[in-house]
């Protein structure tokens, strides 16, 4: 079994006085992907800002084996990508320079971009299939090709732990099916994916599976297996049925 | 290849910029009251050291050439701050003044105002009581404490804004506490002004704009500030970029956005309280600079705010211009100009962005 990349260990979080994480204990192995899912207000994108680093918490939460505030901000951020859901940008700026962004955690404070800065951008819009329009502002793309542009944003980072908030918003089914190969892509190459999904198809594909309610985690398995499926209709109330179609699990509204 | 075409594109405009600056100094130096043909006259047909060359190269030297060099100074520290200020508060309807600081200065000429002719009063025969107390007076006493007090007000605006959103951390806050402070400064001026009636026409001075009264202590000191806070704004323009993204995901990126943004909150007071405490309150050129330079180019904030910066010296020695020529030798106040000229683009622009939206819609 591989180490675990990220964990979250006793975790409490609230959003101004409501809490939303209760004492959530959860682990995301090393080169594997992970979904996250769960109904409306279970506290997903909260636990993936959590881990980020990006809200407040109590109890711990590490980085591969090392307390995450004991990483320097730049540092967490070399290692650490997060791509946040409905993620605003500036109209203004060209699909080239929102992916730019991406890289700062590897730049210095006033060096222009290196060639390899440049080559991790190319390859990441090249990836989302974002790369031909690479010259236009965010402004004048559709949902989908905005999206894409987003997510090359997080892949040109390079880093080794991408968590990844309802990434697949906007895209229709064939830019669906590259964001798959991508991240599949990715933890071949060693990356640990971490996502959070509201489509559970999509989220079935993954190789493990954490389900939350209520603020806590409910459930952690492997996607293959059928008491991970159990417990995810448990959670929706047996209101989907996972049902095998073509060799692949899909996830069905009752 | 279109990445090296939007490069060129930028780096033409700078240089039309720069061009169309000395192009504009140069007609600033020529045209006023005097006109260009008995200025130049004056100046190389009259015997040295007569009275009427004298006094021509006391007019260009000393009157036209910092003023209409303050003018492109004060437009560029605003068209500065205005891009900053938009990138800062992710909106593009944000202007310099939106932290306060107009307000602040406008208390604190009204407030500076009051006591001046209080105590030019009291002195009674003294020189003081022989200066015109007025926004437009160039006694040193006078302008100092005027100046002090814009520049004073203008910090204090924005600390008073800054201590109402409990810090820098979020951007409504700050939006909000900025309006909140707007009104109440702006409420504090008036009870001021009511209390003090002489001072109402000095203070509407102030309010409207004006360049005439730049001479070279406040040219060369806004001409200081300016490569100060550019160069400043400039090495954290990738603060602004990544903000664009939103907070969590700039935070995500690695950037120490606290004292980042305090660091940039700091360079927009320091910008718009030297424009305003030398110029008094300029409307428009803050908010359209980086409008009309978008509607050409399309670049980082980096590079935005630098041609923000240029653009906002043309806009302002332009309106400079027009404010001494339109109904010479009469002049009219410069940010009449720019709020006209300027509230022209505003509604242009709203008409634009409906035209789009219906296209959108549609």
């Amino acid at each position: 079994m591989q180490p675990v990349a990220v964990s979250a260990n006793s975790v409490n979080a609230s959003m101004g006085q409501t809490p939303i994480l209760l004492g959530v204990n959860a682990s995301f192995r090393k080169g594997r992907w992970t979904s996250i899912v769960g109904p409306n207000g279970a506290g997903k994108s909260t636990l993936l800002k959590v881990l980020a680093g990006l809200l407040p918490c109590t109890g711990s939460v590490s980085l591969l084996g090392k307390p995450l505030h004991d990483y320097s901000r730049r540092e967490r951020a070399q290692t650490l990508t997060w791509l946040g859901q409905n993620e605003a940008a500036a109209e203004d700026l060209g699909a080239y320079d929102i992916a730019m962004l991406g890289r700062i955690p590897h730049q210095g404070w006033l060096a222009p971009p290196s060639a390899l800065d440049h080559a991790a951008v190319e390859r990441a819009l090249r990836a989302t299939h974002a790369w031909e329009y690479r010259t236009r502002p965010l402004g004048a793309l559709s949902g989908g090709e905005r999206q894409r542009v987003l997510l090359a944003r997080a892949l040109a980072s390079e880093a080794q732990v991408l968590l990844m908030d309802e990434p697949l918003v906007n895209l229709d089914p064939p830019h669906q099916a590259d964001w798959l190969a991508s991240v599949r892509a990715l933890v071949l190459k060693g990356t640990t994916v971490v996502s959070v999904l509201h489509e559970i198809s999509m989220a079935l594909n993954a190789d493990d599976m954490v389900i939350m309610a209520g603020g806590r985690v409910t459930y952690e398995g492997r996607c293959i297996d059928t008491a991970t499926h159990r417990a995810l209709e448990t959670v929706f109330d047996h209101r989907v049925a996972v049902l095998s179609v073509a060799d692949q699990w899909i996830a069905i509204p009752k | 290849m279109e990445m090296a075409a939007a490069s060129r594109r930028a780096s033409a405009l700078a240089l039309s910029l720069l061009l169309s600056s000395m192009v504009l100094v140069l007609l600033g130096v020529c045209i006023g009251s005097t006109g260009f043909g008995n200025l130049l006259n004056d100046l190389f047909s009259a015997a040295p050291g007569s009275p009427e060359r004298a006094m021509a190269e006391q007019i260009v030297w000393n009157i036209r050439l910092p003023r209409t060099m303050g003018a492109w100074a004060a437009g560029a520290l605003l068209g500065l701050a205005g891009a900053l200020a938009q990138g800062l508060f992710r909106n593009p309807l944000a202007d310099p003044y939106l932290l306060g600081s107009a307000t602040g200065a406008a208390l604190a000429v009204a407030l500076a105002l009051a006591l001046m002719g209080g105590a030019a009063g009291m002195v009674g025969g003294s020189a003081v009581k022989a200066v015109v107390i007025s926004v437009v007076s160039t006694h040193w006493l006078v302008r100092f404490g005027l100046t002090g007090a814009a520049f004073f007000g203008a910090i204090l605006g924005v600390l008073l804004t800054l201590a109402l959103a409990r810090g820098v951390q979020h951007t409504l806050r700050l939006l909000l506490a900025g309006v909140v402070v707007g009104v109440v400064l702006g409420a504090a001026t008036s009870l001021v002004l009511v209390f003090s009636p002489d001072s109402l026409q000095a203070m509407q001075a102030f309010l409207l704009g004006s360049t005439s009264f730049v001479g070279w202590a406040a040219c060369l000191l806004m001409l200081a500030i300016l490569p100060m806070c550019a160069v400043a704004a400039w090495s954290l323009s990738r603060t602004l970029d990544g903000l664009s993204l939103g907070e969590a995901t700039a935070a995500s990126l690695g950037l120490p956005l606290v004292p980042l943004r305090a660091a940039l909150i700091a360079i927009l007071a320091l910008a718009t309280g030297t424009a305003v405490a030398q110029t008094g309150l300029i409307a428009f050129v803050g908010l359209a600079a980086p409008h009309l330079v978008r509607s050409v180019v399309r670049v980082t904030h980096g590079q935005l705010m630098l041609l923000a910066s240029l653009t906002g010296g043309v806009l302002l020695s332009s309106a400079d211009l027009l404010a001494r020529w339109l109904i010479a030798p009469q002049e009219l106040p410069v940010g009449v100009l720019t709020a006209v000229l300027g509230g022209s683009y505003l509604l242009w622009l709203m008409h634009r962005s409906g035209n789009t939206l219906s296209g959108r819609v549609i």
